[in-house]
């Protein structure tokens, strides 16, 4: 037995020397190829660019520009995606519905007193994410998933009740997301628009001016780049992201009165 | 307006917190941190902060600073004594302990439970809110006396818990 833990204890800390072994190098020596592909190269070179304003999207986080710059269209299909799993699991529990006083207890006063303070934060920092997409590592979809965790701590400690108690309520979830999303193709929409009403070209999803175009988003807010349409959909996605991860949250931890009819429904099928 | 300095407070962590978090002190971040913090004051302010702050409480956070020494001290000295355990096989006696306590506030109750968790040896399991206990699970149970226990455990803590949260 005693053999075996100093074997654990041993291959950890090894474990552990490794891993920093190989931070420290990384300073000093290559450990990746040197070798990028062209179209890597591109993506590096022209992504913050200010001296080639028809290439560039600036954003200095070289991700967001490709997610929603370079591929945009996808990525909102993504997000569609998104959408479509949340319906699929409310056609598997159809017929459920939300009820309020049911007296629940949550967990003791420590834990309640703790995540009492926790959850601001983690609201500021989600939105920390969201809202510096094009200027640090994250966007929306990353600030999306850290803010809902505040709904999965919610219902943890406080139980799902609070969270109808704070107004949350599936449909109205279903509803802001919705609006988001018919934002996001406003937002993709908008230099066409504006080209239609000038009477130039543009494109769908454009971002900044092309060869052949001069309608450019706005390229800085203050003294920071906002990288145009990316800002705008970061926060979309944000809240997307949030509102469709809370609904999976809360359809999920359903309580057996709420589900009752549900499995009436299922039982009238089979 | 209505409890003016809780507002101040949590809206100056929460802008704090937001400036160290994007790690950037730009116009931009700075515009942004207040809007969010002001949302998030709004929203929070109410439940986080239950009475009043007065000007006067701002030298409560000395007793704060005398926490964190306090409790380094303490720390130090429970390490020691799990390392004699571990290390020399000095026998245990583990036993869960009921521990009154006679502090009112919430966040005063965590933050001694949360102490008390955290220094090695000793862990708070459940507490009761109605009877005022805490039920302790202590690696080297010298008494069974919930007061004894009390002046053991976490009466050091307690006197400067009630000064800070009163």
């Amino acid at each position: 037995m005693i053999k075996r833990d100093v074997l654990v204890a041993f291959s950890l800390s090894l474990l552990v020397l490794s891993i920093s072994l190989i931070i420290w190098l990384e300073g000093y020596i290559r450990i990746a190829t040197p070798i990028i592909s062209s179209l890597g190269e591109s993506y590096l070179y022209y992504s913050y660019n200010p001296w080639y304003s028809n290439y560039t999207s600036f954003s200095l986080n070289v991700v967001s520009a490709i997610i929603w710059d370079y591929r945009g269209f996808d990525t909102f299909l993504e997000t569609t995606v998104l959408m479509a799993s949340i319906i699929a699991i409310y056609t598997l529990l159809r017929g459920f519905e939300e009820k309020v006083f049911l007296q629940p207890k949550g967990l003791s006063t420590i834990t309640k007193t703790a995540t009492k303070i926790v959850i601001p934060l983690i609201i500021a920092y989600a939105l920390a994410i969201a809202t510096h997409g094009q200027l640090t590592p994250g966007g929306g979809f990353q600030g999306g998933a850290t803010l809902a965790v505040i709904s999965s701590l919610i219902i943890a400690v406080y139980s799902l009740e609070f969270l109808y108690y704070m107004g949350y309520r599936s449909k109205r979830l279903v509803v802001i997301r919705g609006l988001c999303l018919i934002g996001l193709i406003i937002v993709a929409i908008t230099p066409l628009l504006i080209g239609f009403i000038l009477n130039t070209k543009s494109y769908i999803f454009q971002n900044m001016s092309k060869e052949d175009s001069f309608i450019s988003m706005p390229s800085f807010l203050f003294d920071a780049p906002l990288a145009g349409s990316i800002f705008f959909y970061n926060v979309f996605e944000l809240l997307i992201v949030f509102t469709g991860l809370t609904t999976a949250l809360m359809l999920l931890s359903l309580r057996d009165v709420e589900l009752k009819k549900a499995f009436e429904v299922r039982e009238v099928y089979e | 307006m209505k409890r003016f300095l809780n507002k101040l407070f949590v809206f100056t962590i929460i802008l704090v917190f937001f400036i160290i978090s994007t790690g950037s002190f730009k116009y931009y971040t700075l515009v942004i941190g207040v809007i969010v913090s002001a949302i998030t004051t709004y929203l929070f302010e109410s439940s986080i902060v239950k009475k009043t702050l007065r000007l006067y409480d701002v030298l409560k956070l000395l007793y704060l600073f005398k926490y964190i020494v306090y409790f380094v001290k303490a720390e130090i000295h429970a390490h020691l004594e799990l390392v004699e355990i571990i290390l020399f096989n000095k026998p245990i006696k583990p036993a869960i302990v009921a521990v009154p306590y006679h502090v009112e506030s919430d966040y005063g109750v965590t933050l001694i439970a949360l102490t008390v968790t955290n220094t090695p040896g000793t862990i708070v399991l459940n507490i009761d809110t109605n009877s005022k206990l805490m039920y302790i699970h202590w690696i080297n149970a010298s008494t069974f006396n919930p007061d004894e226990a009390r002046l053991i455990i976490t009466s050091g803590f307690e006197k400067l818990v009630e000064k800070i949260f009163g």
